[in-house]
């Protein structure tokens, strides 16, 4: 029992400087990295790279032409209107559509997914705003509602469930077609916001619904979704134009975006996006979207127009991080870390990244050796520590203070 | 033998125990009095949304009062037994040494439990009040980690208390405070959820780890060298 | 059997040697006292009888029990006074009593109620507030409420009054002689020790110096008083001699041996003297005499 008692310890002790070390070497030794970020310019009818170079930063279209900063805002009057306006500058049309600042920052809004937006947990209860008050401002409701086998309203002033309300919206998912319990549900609970479009729930067939208040009574609409698409995570967006209420996501790793007034499905070419691992960023504007999908050490840049055809499509990639000095330098240090806090999750967890390559290994041969001296000092049998040299071997610098910090000293 | 093991350690957390159930309840009656004047005074679905959708904990203000109370049992039974190596007598009363400390260790962790049982009891009912079950179980989840570290803290601070050589005193809680201070990472509402087996599991374990220093110092590892 | 029996006890702090191949054995009945300065190794003994350190080598039998593993039944057997009178100090007298009744079988009251009715305590005061010598009493009449039939006491003259002192060495030997208790006591206060113990084992550092009946230690032991003639005379401080102190012409000889022993051997090495007086030694002197003052 108490050498059980010294092994718990001992594996604390590794969880713990499994956790501390590797994060201490990171604050001293992490290098900067920039993601190179990729615009569409409206004038050249290309791509500008912008990216962090040795000397700077570099301005490239995709055939290698540099520029300077200020003719990268003259050639990307979309996102730099305001500056090209105070420089006079600023073009009267674009494209020969007018291009005036109403129109422009109405036009242009950018959406991004990260992947710690699915894996975050999702508020217990909602409320449901009303979408035509016929006032400017939104406002929070009363109450706030709960769905899984129904939907119920619970009055927060007085802490019970609004029956008479409940059942009017219960009956009307219902007579939608609507089949419980909701398997997903998304809106923008807030009202900070330009409009209220309410929630867009997944019923337990797959099947898409739109849930509104307008004046007190409910909105339903059944938004039909094609069988063989499997919608796990939705978010909606509040855009002026009107366009679209969200962005779909599949378990096939396809992005849909839901458009306004014909309810329809619009696949978004995001090719090779992995939902678990890539950031997804949509900037809208006047004349369609440039999707970029980022990766770990790559990025696919697709402009479609506003008929969402492609238009052009820009790949580059850069070095792996585990190619990085201060990676291959933590390869020699660490066979591992444990992370409480990950970059992909607002979830606390044991998050093992190992480290890349071997190169720990010569580390742990010399701290097991350093241990075998240090015990044949003592006149220790190596058999009966054969389970701290194993543990060494394994965990290396972690398990090595781990085991001389709690002992191996029983008699007999 | 273990009504007489029980009492002595009544007789040592007793006014500790005192203390921090009046402590930790004084703060539970001070929260709800807060939400109830947020309720009631302010806009109660404002106040139901910072909450909800804001991931505002009005029960916050509890979070480090189980640390203490795990902190201040272990000292208020450990200190007493480490003061002129009073352990000692207790090793030498008739019974197996590792018995007599998980015996004790065992019944502080049941006491701390109980204290904790009260907390919870008094958060449950004072929730209920002004919140429905949706709400309560999330700031459950999230106020649970904090529980289960003033577990972990109890056993870790009689591991320390119990150690012989303050050099390995000091190694230890440098280990306990990288290790207890997960169980309070700043984060969302429920962020733990994933995790709380994990962290029930260590807690329950950690009872057992009191016999490590228990050995070291029944071994004389203070006259060693 | 006897109740305790050390064989070829070794140990050392670090490097520094504790003592080497130590051997004692303790009869039943019998109230042996382990004397020795500080840090001559009292507690280290005590220690290891007591399990609360494993030697480096040897060990040490309890009523032929290894005291590295000592079984709940053979600790229930042990009376152990700890260094300073160390008991639970939080509890009062009432208290401590309700423990310590539970925890053993053959707990009986008596002597320690009437130890405490000697003492102006109140049944509400904490142990921690009360004097050394209140105190030392306190952890006597629980020692002696376990009807244990080993006693161990680890220096527990330290800190106690005169008269305290007196009151607990004279209790003490009344209680071990008429229940036929087995007493093993360290000191490094002499002083009063002979009216207590039969046995004495008296260690400096890493050695034993005497290990003998009181009687016989004290009958052997003597001290010679010598005025030299010649104070520049090397004095010699081998063969007889056990200790020898030397102020310019007078000096103290310490020995084992009879006064003609002493005269013949002064003779032989060629130290002329004027006089040579025999000293009455009580056990504190002897003591002094035998591990010197230093």
């Amino acid at each position: 029992m108490v050498k059980t008692s010294r092994y718990i310890l001992v594996l604390i002790g590794v969880l713990v400087l499994s956790i501390v070390l590797p994060d201490q070497f990171w604050t001293v030794f992490r290098e900067g990295f920039r993601t190179p970020n990729v615009m569409y310019s409206q004038v050249i009818d290309d791509f500008i790279i912008v990216r962090s170079a040795e000397d700077g930063t570099e301005r490239l279209d995709p055939a290698g032409n540099s520029y300077t900063a200020d003719e990268v805002e003259e050639l990307l009057p979309l996102l730099f209107f305001r500056q090209l306006s105070a420089d006079g500058n600023m073009p009267d049309s674009i494209r020969g559509v007018p291009a005036d600042h109403a129109t422009i920052s109405k036009h242009r809004s950018t959406y991004t997914f990260m992947p710690r937006n699915i894996n975050t947990p999702k508020p217990v209860l909602l409320p449901l705003l009303e979408s035509q008050s016929g006032r400017v401002n939104l406002t929070l409701p009363e109450d706030v509602f709960r769905l899984n086998n129904r939907i119920e309203f619970i009055v927060a002033e007085t802490n019970t469930v609004d029956k008479e309300k409940s059942i009017r919206f219960n009956d009307a998912l219902v007579d939608a077609g609507f089949q419980f319990p909701a398997r997903l549900i998304a809106g923008i609970p807030t009202v900070m916001k330009s409009r209220d479009e309410g929630y867009f729930i997944k019923d337990n067939s797959g099947d898409l619904f739109h849930l509104k208040k307008v004046r007190g009574k409910p909105y339903v609409r059944h938004i039909s979704v094609p069988d063989h698409l499997n919608i796990v995570h939705i978010e909606c967006v509040d855009m002026r134009t009107e366009e679209l209420y969200a962005y779909l996501y599949t378990d096939d790793n396809e992005v849909y975006i839901l458009l306004e007034g014909a309810y329809y499905l619009q696949e978004l070419p995001v090719g090779g996006f992995n939902r678990h691992t890539d950031r997804l960023r949509v900037r809208h504007d006047m004349f369609g979207k440039t999707i970029s999908v980022i990766g770990d050490h790559s990025l696919k840049v697709t402009r479609i127009d506003d008929a969402y055809q492609v238009v052009d499509t820009y790949e580059t990639t850069w070095e792996p991080r585990q190619k990085r000095s201060d990676y291959q330098l933590f390869s020699w240090l660490f066979p591992f870390e444990v992370s409480m806090e990950a970059p992909d999750s607002r979830y606390v967890g044991m998050y093992f990244s190992f480290a890349h390559g071997f190169g720990w290994l010569v580390l742990h041969l010399l701290l097991a050796g350093l241990l075998i001296y240090l015990l044949k000092r003592r006149n220790s049998s190596l058999r009966k520590n054969s389970i701290d040299l194993a543990l060494v071997l394994l965990t290396g610098i972690f398990g090595f203070i781990a085991v001389r910090v709690f002992p191996n000293k029983f008699y007999d | 033998m273990y009504k007489a093991i029980f009492y002595k350690e009544w007789l040592k957390i007793r006014w500790a125990l005192m203390i921090f159930l009046l402590l930790g309840v004084f703060a539970l009656v001070n929260i709800f009095l807060n939400v109830r004047y947020g309720v009631r005074f302010m806009d109660a679905h404002d106040y139901w949304y910072r909450i909800i959708i804001q991931g505002s904990n009005y029960a916050a203000s509890l979070k480090y009062i189980p640390l203490f109370a795990g902190l201040g049992l272990a000292i208020a039974q450990y200190f007493p037994e480490v003061l002129n190596q009073r352990i000692k007598l207790t090793f030498h009363l008739p019974i197996r040494e590792n018995k007599v400390l998980l015996m004790q260790q065992g019944f502080g962790l049941a006491a701390l439990i109980v204290l904790f049982l009260i907390y919870l009891a008094v958060f449950f009912i004072g929730s209920a009040i002004f919140f429905p079950s949706e709400v309560i179980n999330m700031i459950l989840v999230t106020i649970m980690p904090w529980f289960l570290g003033g577990l972990a803290a109890y056993s870790l601070v009689g591991l320390i208390m119990l150690e012989p050589l303050w050099l390995y005193r000091v190694l230890y809680a440098v280990i306990a405070y990288g290790f207890v201070s997960r169980f309070y990472i700043q984060a969302v509402p429920m962020a733990y959820s994933n995790m709380l087996w994990f962290f029930s599991l260590t807690a329950v374990l950690t009872v057992i780890l009191v016999l490590f220093s228990g050995y070291r110092f029944r071994k004389g590892e203070m006259h060693h060298g | 059997m006897y109740a305790i029996e050390c064989n070829n006890l070794t140990h050392y702090y670090g490097k520094k040697l504790v003592y080497e191949n130590l051997n004692f054995k303790v009869e039943e009945g019998k109230i042996l006292g382990l004397l020795g300065k500080n840090g001559a190794g009292k507690s280290t003994t005590i220690n290891i009888m007591n399990g609360f350190l494993h030697p480096y080598a040897g060990e040490c039998l309890i009523y032929g029990e290894d005291s590295k593993h000592l079984t709940p039944a053979t600790k229930e057997k042990i009376g152990f006074l700890i260094e300073g009178h160390v008991q639970y100090a939080f509890m009062n007298v009432h208290q401590i009593e309700k423990f310590y009744s539970g925890c053993y079988k053959r707990w009986n009251s008596e002597p320690y109620w009437e130890l405490l009715s000697k003492l102006q305590v109140t049944p509400n005061q904490k142990i921690s507030r009360m004097s050394c010598g209140q105190r030392s009493q306190v952890a006597l009449g629980l020692i002696l409420a376990q009807d244990p039939q080993l006693l161990v006491l680890d220096d527990f003259s330290m800190g106690l009054d005169p008269g305290y002192r007196r009151l607990f060495i004279d209790y003490l030997r009344e209680y071990a002689k008429a229940n036929n208790k087995t007493v093993f006591v360290t000191s490094h206060i002499i002083q009063d020790m002979e009216r207590l113990i039969d046995d004495l084992l008296i260690m400096d550092y890493n050695r034993i110096l005497a290990q003998q009946p009181v009687d016989e230690f004290m009958t052997k032991f003597r001290q010679y008083n010598i005025i030299l003639d010649n104070p520049d005379i090397p004095f010699p401080k081998n063969g007889l001699s056990v200790n020898v102190e030397q102020i310019r012409a007078k000096v103290s000889f310490y020995t084992y041996a009879e006064r003609k022993e002493v005269e013949g051997y002064l003779n032989r090495e060629g130290i002329p003297f004027k006089s040579i007086e025999e000293i009455n030694m009580n056990l504190e002197d002897a003591f002094i005499g035998l591990t010197g003052k230093y």
